[in-house]
């Protein structure tokens, strides 16, 4: 679904870091050899100024236990320029439609939505 | 009672929901309404051509929905009436009708105030200004979350 440059570029900094699910680092791009059967994608949804930032939507792999907590971390360390609104309380994390706490764990079939805040009026 | 939470993509007329809400309200004594404009300027003085607002395929009428039901749960209002634009809006424009029908005005009023602290800054929408110096994304105020939070 994604196949622009940044998305290599999510790629490459993930694969060159050293995770491992052992040290809860389960959100990557890795290639795990030892468990190929457990690996999925997961696919995230951007809105407002992460959209901007990082295009609509994205996809990456994840492992079982990957959190959205570590999500934020990964997304903030390859987008710089959005960090601060990728760890905000105020950005919230959609599954469903159903806001989720940064401990959610993912499921196979998620689709994960980062709403900056929000503002009407 | 009646409860109205619309999002409009093209255009909002402010006197055609009033009337609306007139004409729904006969037999109560007070109809506050509130007019939201998008502004010439910036924050920081920059003119502002226009304001961008988007909404999310889902979240955007739930919220709408749920700001507009708990206004008639919490007051004591006979009908409530939320309009609000998406799409790219003129300085100048509406942006925003809020609106709230009682027998009597303290509920009107404090309906159509909760209303409006709720939309800044829980309505979910992604706003920006665009004007001669580029983009710019509009969040909520720490004022504005205070706004909100006095209602508990």
């Amino acid at each position: 679904v994604f196949e622009s440059p940044k998305r290599h570029r999510l790629h490459h900094v993930f694969a060159m870091q050293s995770l491992s699910p052992v040290d809860g680092n389960v959100c990557d791009d890795e290639t795990d050899t030892d468990k190929p059967q457990s690996r999925w994608r997961v696919r995230i949804l951007f809105y407002g100024r992460l959209a901007e930032a990082i295009g609509p939507e994205l996809e990456v792999n994840a492992l079982p236990g990957c959190s959205v907590a570590e999500l934020r971390n990964r997304l903030g360390a390859e987008y710089p320029q959005v960090e601060d609104v990728l760890r905000s309380k105020r950005a919230r994390a959609c599954v469903g439609d159903t806001l989720v706490r940064d401990d959610y764990q993912l499921a196979t079939a998620d689709v994960v939505e980062f709403l900056p805040p929000v503002s009407g009026g | 009672m009646t409860i109205v939470a619309r999002l409009e993509e093209v255009e909002l007329r402010p006197e055609q929901e009033l009337a609306a809400l007139l004409k729904q309200a006969l037999g109560d004594g007070a109809i506050v309404s509130f007019v939201g404009v998008a502004r010439p300027d910036s924050r920081s003085g920059q003119a502002i051509d226009r304001l961008v607002v988007e909404p999310h395929p889902s979240l955007t009428q739930r919220s709408l929905d749920e700001i507009a039901v708990a206004a008639s749960d919490r007051f004591d209002v006979s009908h409530v009436r939320i309009v609000h634009r998406c799409g790219e809006i003129g300085a100048g424009e509406p942006i925003v009708f809020a609106g709230a029908a009682s027998p009597h005005r303290r509920a009107a009023f404090e309906a159509a105030d909760y209303l409006m602290d709720r939309l800044k800054s829980e309505a979910v929408f992604w706003k920006r200004e665009v004007g001669g110096a580029g983009s710019n994304w509009i969040e909520p105020t720490e004022a504005d979350y205070a706004d909100r939070d006095r209602w508990g």
